[in-house]
C-alpha cells in the first residue's frame, strides 16, 4: 500500500504545483490574446479569461504522465496502465470536444453528446473486463452482461460530463462541487483499495483545489466548456475505474434534480429547442434573482426560495447540498448499505 | 478479419472525409478563423483549421474500429498499443489546437507538454528490440527515453515546418504513409496498418481536394497530429531507421528551400506584392514536384533499407 500512497501523493502534489504555475500564466496569456468573455452575473459585466480549463487539463495530464514515467522506471505495483491510459484518453477526447465547442461552437446541439459518446468508447472497451453484476434494491443481484459496457458506461460518462457542464454558470460552482465529488470518490476508492482510480482522482483534486481559488467569487478566470467537460469526464472515469457507481449516483443527485427541473420548460413551452438560462438577474445590491416564475433548475429553485441571495451565497448553498450528498455517499460506502 | 478491418478503416475515413468535409468547411468559415496565404499575389485569407477535420475523423474511425473489435475474437489488433498511440496523438493534436487558437507565448511550455504526450507511447515500446544497437550492450533505456521522443518531436516539428505549403505536406505525408503501410504489411503489424490506413484515407482525400489550388490549410492541429501519427506508426512497427530516411526530403526542404523562400517572401512583402506571379508560381510548383519526386525516391530507399535490415 506504501507505493500506492506514494504515487497518489505524487500525483496530487505535481498537479497542484503545475496548476499553481499554469493558471496565472493562462490568465496573462488570455489577456494578451484578448480571448476574454463577459461575466454575465456581475453588474459591471466585466471581461474575464474564458478558457481556464486548458490549465486544468494540462496540469492533470502533466501529473499523470509523471506517474506513467515513474511506473515505467520503477515498476510500481497497484497502478494498471491498461486501465489508466484508456481512462486518460476518454478524458482528453472529452476536453477536445469542450475546446472545439468553446472556440467554434457546435452548430447543432446533439453533436456534443454524440462526441461525448465517442469519448466513452475507450472506457467501453476496458469495461468488458469489469464485473457486470449489480445489486438493485428489491430486485437483488442482476447480471447486466453487455448492457453494462455498451449502455451503462457511455451513459455515465455522457451524463456526468454534461451535468457538470450545465450547472457551472456561477463563480466557483464547478471547481467547488467538483472538489467535493472527487474528494468523496477518492476516499471511497481508498477504502476499496482502487489505486488507478485513486491516482486519477488525486490529480483531479490537486488541479481543482488550486483552480477553485481563482474561480471563486469574484472569478479571475472561467473554466469554459473544456474545463467542465474535462472535470465531468475525469469524475466519471475515476468512478468507473474504481467501481464506484453507487457513490457516484448519490453524489449526482443534485445534478439529476437540476436536469429534471430543467425539463419542465420543455413541457411548459411544448418545444425541445428551448433550454432555460442558468444565470439570474442582478440588482444594484448584487442580489441575484431568477428570471423565470417557475424553477427551471436547482439554481432557480434556491434563488426563488431565498429572498436576497448573492451569487456567492447561492454557490455556497449548492456546495452545502453537494456536501450533504457526499456525507451520505461516504456512510453508504463505508458501511456497505447498498444491499 | 484483420484485413477486412483495415479496409473498413480506410474506406470509412475516406468516405467520412468526403461527406463531412463541406459541412466542417462551412462551419469553420462561419467562425472566420483564417490566415493569410502569403504565397499568393492577392494574399487571400484561407481557412486555417481544416486539420481539425483530420483529427476528428481519426478519432471517429479509430473509435468505431475499437467498438467493432470488441465483438470479435478473430482480430490481431493490440488494443493497448492502439490506445497508447491514440492518446499520444490526441494530446499532440490538442497542443496544436491550443497553439492555433491562442499561440503559446514561449516554446518551453509547448515542448514540455510534447514530452508529456510521448509518455503513453513509451509504455507501449518498452519491450521492443533496440533497432540501433544489436548485441550485448543494453542501452534500451537510452533508446526508449531519447530516440523515441526525439523521433516523434522531430517528425511533428518537420511537418509543422512546411507551414506555408500545405500541398507539399499532404503529398509527402501520403507517400510516407504508403511506404510505412507497406512495411507494416511485411511486419504483419495490424495495429500500425489500422492507424496508417485511417490517416491514409483522410490525407489522400484532402490532397485530392487541394491538388489544383490550395483551398485549405491544415493548421498546427493538423500538421502536428499528422507528424505524430506517422511517427507513432513507425515506432509501433519498430521501423524507426526507414522512417528517418523517409523524413530526409523534409530536411532538404528545411535547408535548401525554406531560407530562400522566406527571404523571397520577405522581399516581396516589402515591395507590397505577393508571389503568385507566373515566375514565382513556377518556382513553388517546381519545389513541390522536386520534393515529391525526392520523397518517392527516398521511400524506395527506405523500403530497400527495411528489407535489408
Amino acid at each position: 500500500m506504501k507505493s500506492e500512497l506514494f504515487l497518489t501523493i505524487t500525483a496530487f502534489i505535481i498537479s497542484t504545483i503545475s496548476t499553481l504555475w499554469l493558471v496565472p500564466y493562462v490568465i496573462k496569456w488570455h489577456k494578451y490574446k484578448k480571448f476574454v468573455v463577459t461575466d454575465m452575473n456581475k453588474l459591471d459585466q466585466r471581461r474575464i479569461p474564458g478558457l481556464g480549463g486548458i490549465a486544468l487539463l494540462l496540469s492533470f495530464f502533466f501529473s499523470l504522465s509523471a506517474i506513467i514515467a515513474l511506473k515505467m522506471l520503477f515498476d510500481f505495483d497497484g497502478i494498471n496502465l491498461v486501465l489508466l491510459l484508456p481512462g486518460i484518453l476518454s478524458i482528453i477526447i472529452m476536453a477536445f470536444v469542450g475546446i472545439t465547442d468553446d472556440i467554434l461552437m457546435f452548430p447543432i446541439r446533439p453533436i456534443k453528446p454524440i462526441f461525448a459518446l465517442l469519448a466513452s468508447i475507450p472506457m467501453m472497451t476496458i469495461a468488458y473486463g469489469q464485473s457486470t453484476i449489480f445489486n438493485v434494491p428489491l430486485l437483488g443481484n442482476i447480471n447486466l452482461h453487455y448492457i453494462y459496457p455498451l449502455i451503462i458506461v457511455p451513459l455515465i460518462i455522457v451524463f456526468v460530463s454534461n451535468a457538470i457542464n450545465i450547472m457551472a454558470d456561477f463563480d466557483g460552482l464547478m471547481p467547488g462541487n467538483g472538489l467535493i465529488i472527487s474528494i468523496t470518490l477518492f476516499i471511497c476508492a481508498y477504502l476499496s483499495n482502487q489505486t488507478t482510480a485513486m491516482v486519477i482522482l488525486a490529480a483531479l483534486v490537486g488541479a481543482l483545489l488550486i483552480f477553485y481559488f481563482y474561480n471563486k467569487f469574484p472569478a479571475k478566470i472561467f473554466s469554459g466548456n473544456i474545463g467542465t467537460l474535462f472535470a465531468g469526464s475525469a469524475i466519471a472515469v475515476g468512478a468507473i475505474l474504481g467501481n464506484l457507481k453507487y457513490p457516484l449516483l448519490i453524489l449526482m443527485i443534485p445534478y439529476l434534480l437540476h436536469l429534471i427541473l430543467q425539463q419542465r420548460i420543455t413541457w411548459d413551452r411544448k418545444t425541445i429547442k428551448t433550454r432555460p438560462r442558468e444565470r439570474g438577474v442582478i440588482d444594484r445590491q448584487g442580489n441575484i434573482k431568477s428570471e423565470y416564475k417557475k424553477a427551471y433548475g436547482l439554481t432557480h429553485l434556491i434563488m426563488q426560495k431565498s429572498k436576497n441571495i448573492t451569487e456567492k451565497k447561492l454557490v455556497h448553498r449548492l456546495m452545502i447540498i453537494e456536501g450533504s450528498c457526499a456525507v451520505i455517499a461516504l456512510i453508504f460506502h463505508t458501511f456497505n448499505l447498498y444491499r | 478479419m484483420n484485413w477486412i478491418l483495415v479496409t473498413i478503416a480506410f474506406l470509412l475515413s475516406s468516405t467520412l472525409s468526403f461527406t463531412l468535409f463541406p459541412y466542417i468547411k462551412n462551419w469553420i468559415e462561419k467562425k472566420k478563423i483564417r490566415n493569410e496565404d502569403n504565397n499568393k499575389f492577392k494574399k487571400p485569407r484561407v481557412q486555417s483549421l481544416e486539420g481539425l477535420l483530420s483529427v476528428l475523423l481519426f478519432f471517429i474511425v479509430i473509435s468505431i474500429i475499437l467498438t467493432i473489435q470488441n465483438f470479435t475474437d478473430d482480430i490481431n489488433i493490440n488494443t493497448y498499443l492502439l490506445f497508447t498511440s491514440f492518446l499520444s496523438i490526441a494530446v499532440i493534436a490538442f497542443i496544436g489546437f491550443v497553439d492555433d487558437i491562442l499561440r503559446f507565448p514561449t516554446h518551453l511550455i509547448r515542448n514540455i507538454f510534447f514530452i508529456c504526450a510521448i509518455m503513453p507511447i513509451l509504455t507501449a515500446v518498452i519491450n521492443q528490440n533496440n533497432p540501433f544497437i544489436d548485441g550485448t550492450l543494453n542501452k534500451s533505456n537510452i533508446y526508449l527515453f531519447i530516440a523515441v521522443p526525439v523521433v516523434i518531436i522531430v517528425s511533428s516539428k518537420l511537418f509543422n515546418g512546411v507551414k506555408s505549403f500545405n500541398k507539399i505536406n499532404l503529398a509527402l505525408g501520403s507517400i510516407i504513409t504508403i511506404a510505412l503501410f507497406i512495411m507494416a504489411v511485411f511486419e504483419e503489424n495490424y495495429t500500425s496498418q489500422l492507424i496508417l490506413s485511417t490517416i491514409g484515407g483522410i490525407i489522400i482525400f484532402l490532397q485530392m481536394y487541394n491538388l489544383t489550388n490550395t483551398k485549405l490549410s491544415l493548421g498546427k492541429v493538423g500538421r502536428f497530429s499528422l507528424g505524430a501519427i506517422v511517427a507513432c506508426a513507425a515506432i509501433l512497427q519498430n521501423t524507426i531507421i526507414p522512417f528517418l530516411i523517409l523524413l530526409i526530403p523534409y530536411l532538404v526542404y528545411y535547408f535548401l528551400y525554406k531560407k530562400s523562400f522566406d527571404r523571397e517572401q520577405k522581399r516581396l512583402r516589402s515591395l507590397n506584392i505577393g508571389n503568385d506571379s507566373p515566375e514565382q508560381t513556377d518556382k513553388f510548383q517546381n519545389a513541390f514536384l522536386y520534393l515529391t519526386l525526392l520523397e518517392i525516391i527516398f521511400s524506395i530507399v527506405a523500403l530497400t533499407a527495411y528489407l535489408k535490415l
